[in-house]
C-alpha cells in the first residue's frame, strides 16, 4: 500500500503502525511529532496507529533554529 | 478602570518623607536621564532639587521646544452660568455666597460669542456652576450649537458627567474637558467641599478618564495650588496625568497650575505657593512628561507669565473676564480674581517680542457624519 | 556575582538574561558548551521534516535538560501556518513556549505584524506562552498584547544581518510604552550592542547568529552572557556619572530674585 509522507509517495506493508514505521526509518520516536491526515499524533499514541492506504503523514524534528 | 486605588495608594504613601530624603544629587541624575521615572519625578519634586532650579528650567525649556515648538496656544473663558450647588469654601461662587445668580440666554452667548471672537481667538472654554438643573447637558449643547460657528475648539469646564453625557457634548461640538480634582488629598477633599455633588471625590477623579473614553482630544487636570503641600500635590497630578496618557494615548493630556494668592477677605491658601516653588512644579511637571501641555492662566502677573512662558508652558488664557457676560459688558462678579488683565492683542504682541508664534487654532474637528 | 535579579516569564524564574539558538553552528556539539558558558537558560529549536533517509542528526541531543526549550514557527507565511507549527511543538512534549516568527518575504526576513497577532491570539488562548517576533512597531506591540502574548520581541535589525540596533529608537519607546517584557531578537552583532539594548531596559536578548558564527562559539557565547549580565546590572543601577549642569548665571530663573544655579 502507499502513503504520502513528507510529501513523497512511499510504499510501506499493510498494517505496519506509525511506530513500527518511524523505527524502520532509524528515527527516535522520542523525538518525532507526527501529523497523520492533518491531525496530531502524540508519540504515546505511535503504537496504537496502524496505518492506511492513502494516508497523509508528515513526520517532524526540531532542528537547529534561531 | 480607575485612578481611585492609585490615589488612595499614593495618600498612603509618606512622599514627603521620601522628598525629604532625596538630594540635589538625585535630581541631577534625573536631569541626566532621557526619560524620568517616578522615582526622578520625585527627586526633582523635592526641597533639595529647589538648589538645581536653573539646571532643571534649562532642561525643561529644551524639552518644551522639542516638542512644541516656539508656539502657545491661547484660549479665553465664557462663564455661561454661574448658578452653583457646590459649597467649596474657597470660590466666589460657590453657594452660601449672596452673588448675583444668572445664566446667559442664547442670545446673550452668541454675543459674548462674538465680541470674543472678535479679538481672533477662535479655541473657547465654556464654564458653569455646577446646576444641572439650570445648565445641564441639554443648555451646553445648545450653547455649543450657538457658538461652534465661531469657534473652531470648545472646551468645558463644568461639572463631572458620565461617558454618554460628554458623547452628547462630543457629538454636539466638544473636543476638550477641564477638570480639576482641586486636591488629591481625600481629607482634605471633604474638609473643602462640606456641601453639594461636588462631595463625591472618586466620582471626580475619574471624569477626565470618561471624558477620554467619550473621545475628547484634551482632558485638562490640575491642583488648586495652596490649598496643601504643593509637591505631593504636584506628584500626584504628574502620575495621574501619566496614567491618563498611557490608558488613552489619542488624547491630549493638559495640566493647568492654578495658584491661589493670599488676599484680603476671601478664603486663605493655607500652603501659599512662591514664584520659584511653582517654576519648579512646572519644569518638573515638563521633564516627567515631555509632552504634557501645560496651562498657565490669569491668575498670575503679566510679568510672571511673561518669564515662565519658555519653561514649559504650551497653552495661556488671554482676554480673560471670569464674570458671567463679562466679555459683552464690563463690571460684574467674577469667579476669582485676575491678575493679568491683558488684552488678547497686547498677550500676541508679548509673545511675538519674546519670539513666540500666539495659535488660535491647532486643530478643527471634522463634523461628525450622520 | 549572586544573583538576585530574576526574570519571571511564563511561570519559569530566570536568572539569565541571554536567549540562546541552535542555528547556523557548525557543529551542534558545541552548543552545551555555548550553554554552559553564556549561562543561558532559554533556547530556540526550528521544527522541520525529518529525513526521510533517517541519516540527520537530532539537535535535542545536544540541548542540555535544565534548559527552556523555545521552538519557533520559522517557515510560517501565514497565522494559521504558525498556528499549526506551534501546535505540533507541543505535541513533542518540551513545553508550552512558542516564538511566533511569520515571513513571507524571504528577501527581507520582515515580520508580518498582521499576521503575527493573529496567531498569537490564537496560541495564548490555547494556553500557549507566546512571544512573538515583530517589527517595533507600537500599534503592533499593542495588538500583541491585546493579543495576549507573554513578551515581545522586537527586532534590533532584520534577521541574521548582526547589524546592531538600528531600531534603537523604536525599541525605546516599545520600552516605554508597554507592560510587557521587551526581548531584543535579531540584529545583535556584538556583545556592546547586547549590552546596551539591556542598559536602555530591554527585559532580555536573543542571540544566536552572532554566537553560533563566531569562530570562538564558547567564548562570544561567555562574552555575551557577561554583556547581558552587566547592561542587566547598569540599568538597574541607574546613569552613572553626572556632568555640571549647574551654572553660576541663571538666564532662565533669574527674575525670580533669588541665585538659580548651584550653591
Amino acid at each position: 500500500m502507499h502513503i504520502t509522507l513528507n510529501g513523497k509517495n512511499r510504499q510501506i506493508a499493510p498494517g505496519q503502525t506509525l511506530h513500527d514505521l518511524v523505527l524502520s526509518m532509524n528515527l527516535d520516536p522520542a523525538v518525532v511529532v507526527a501529523e497523520l491526515n492533518s491531525d496530531i499524533v502524540p508519540g504515546t499514541q505511535f503504537a496504537a496507529t496502524v496505518l492506511r492506504d492513502g494516508d497523509r503523514l508528515e513526520l517532524l524534528s526540531f532542528v537547529g533554529g534561531g | 478602570m480607575s485612578f481611585l486605588p492609585e490615589a488612595l495608594r499614593l495618600h498612603r504613601e509618606p512622599l514627603e518623607e521620601r522628598m525629604a530624603a532625596a538630594t540635589g544629587h538625585d535630581a541631577l541624575r534625573a536631569l541626566e536621564r532621557e526619560r524620568v521615572g517616578e522615582d526622578g519625578f520625585l527627586a526633582l519634586l523635592s526641597p533639595a532639587a529647589g538648589q538645581h532650579l536653573e539646571a532643571m528650567a534649562g532642561r525643561a525649556r529644551d524639552l518644551t521646544l522639542r516638542r512644541f515648538g516656539r508656539t502657545v496656544s491661547l484660549f479665553t473663558p465664557l462663564y455661561v452660568s454661574n448658578h452653583c450647588a457646590n459649597h467649596c469654601r474657597y470660590c466666589g461662587f460657590a453657594a452660601p455666597n449672596s452673588i448675583p445668580r444668572s445664566r446667559l440666554t442664547m442670545d446673550e452667548v452668541r454675543a459674548e460669542g462674538e465680541a470674543i471672537a472678535a479679538t481672533g481667538l477662535r479655541q473657547l472654554l465654556l464654564l458653569t456652576g455646577e446646576s444641572p438643573a439650570r445648565a445641564g447637558v441639554e443648555y451646553l449643547e445648545d450653547c455649543v450649537r450657538v457658538l461652534r460657528p465661531l469657534f473652531p475648539s470648545i472646551a468645558v469646564e463644568v461639572f463631572p458627567m458620565a461617558a454618554d453625557d460628554y458623547r452628547r457634548l462630543a457629538a454636539a461640538g466638544v473636543d476638550g474637558l477641564t477638570v480639576f480634582q482641586e486636591t488629591y488629598d481625600p481629607d482634605l477633599y471633604a474638609d473643602l467641599h462640606p456641601a453639594g455633588p461636588k462631595r463625591d471625590y472618586a466620582w471626580r477623579l475619574d471624569t477626565p478618564m470618561r471624558g477620554a473614553e467619550a473621545g475628547l482630544r484634551v482632558v485638562n487636570i490640575g491642583v488648586l495650588l495652596g490649598l496643601t503641600g504643593w509637591r505631593r500635590e504636584i506628584f500626584v497630578t504628574g502620575l495621574h496625568a501619566a496614567w491618563l496618557m498611557k490608558r488613552h494615548p489619542g488624547v491630549d493630556v493638559a495640566v493647568s497650575l492654578p495658584r491661589m494668592r493670599p488676599h484680603a477677605g476671601a478664603f486663605q491658601p493655607a500652603s501659599p505657593v512662591s514664584d520659584r516653588e511653582l517654576v519648579q512644579a512646572m519644569t518638573a511637571l515638563r521633564i516627567f512628561l515631555p509632552r504634557l501641555s501645560i496651562t498657565i492662566s490669569t491668575r498670575e502677573t503679566p510679568a510672571f507669565r511673561d518669564n515662565i512662558l519658555p519653561l514649559g508652558v504650551t497653552r495661556m488664557s488671554a482676554g480673560v473676564s471670569t464674570a458671567v457676560g463679562g466679555h459683552a459688558k464690563a463690571g460684574e462678579t467674577g469667579q476669582f480674581e485676575i491678575s493679568d488683565p491683558r488684552s488678547v492683542a497686547e498677550v500676541c504682541e508679548m509673545l511675538k517680542s519674546r519670539g513666540y508664534q500666539p495659535v488660535f487654532k491647532d486643530w478643527e474637528p471634522l463634523e461628525a457624519s450622520a | 556575582m549572586e544573583h538576585t535579579d530574576i526574570f519571571e516569564l511564563g511561570g519559569k524564574r530566570l536568572t539569565s538574561r541571554l536567549f540562546t539558538g541552535t542555528g547556523k553552528y557548525g557543529d551542534d556539539g558545541l552548543i552545551p558548551a555555548v550553554c554552559e558558558a553564556s549561562g543561558s537558560q532559554v533556547i530556540t529549536v526550528a521544527l522541520r521534516r525529518v529525513d526521510l533517509d533517517g541519516r540527520g542528526d537530532n539537535v535535542m541531543r545536544h540541548i542540555p535538560g535544565h534548559m527552556t526549550l523555545l521552538p519557533n514557527t520559522s517557515g510560517a507565511r501565514t497565522a494559521d501556518e504558525a498556528v499549526r507549527i506551534a501546535r505540533l511543538a507541543r505535541a513533542m512534549g518540551c513545553g508550552d513556549w512558542i516564538k511566533i516568527e511569520v515571513i513571507s518575504d524571504n528577501r527581507h526576513l520582515l515580520p508580518d505584524g498582521y499576521e503575527t497577532a493573529r496567531a498569537t491570539e490564537t496560541l495564548a488562548r490555547e494556553g500557549f506562552v507566546v512571544l512573538p517576533y515583530m517589527n517595533p512597531d507600537l500599534y503592533v506591540a499593542r495588538s500583541l498584547a491585546d493579543a495576549g502574548a507573554a513578551a515581545i520581541m522586537p527586532l534590533g535589525a532584520p534577521i541574521g544581518t548582526n547589524r546592531g540596533l538600528r531600531t534603537e529608537e523604536m525599541i525605546r519607546i516599545l520600552i516605554e510604552e508597554m507592560d510587557l517584557p521587551i526581548i531584543v531578537d535579531a540584529g545583535i552583532g556584538t556583545p556592546s550592542q547586547a549590552c546596551q539594548a539591556m542598559e536602555m531596559g530591554a527585559a532580555a536578548c536573543l542571540v544566536n547568529t552572532a554566537i553560533a558564527t563566531a569562530a570562538d562559539p564558547v567564548l562570544m557565547g561567555r562574552a555575551f552572557g557577561r554583556a547581558v549580565a552587566a547592561g542587566r546590572e547598569a540599568f538597574l543601577a541607574g546613569p552613572g556619572a553626572v556632568s555640571a549642569l549647574a551654572r553660576a548665571s541663571s538666564p532662565l530663573t533669574g527674575f525670580l530674585g533669588e541665585t538659580g544655579g548651584a550653591a
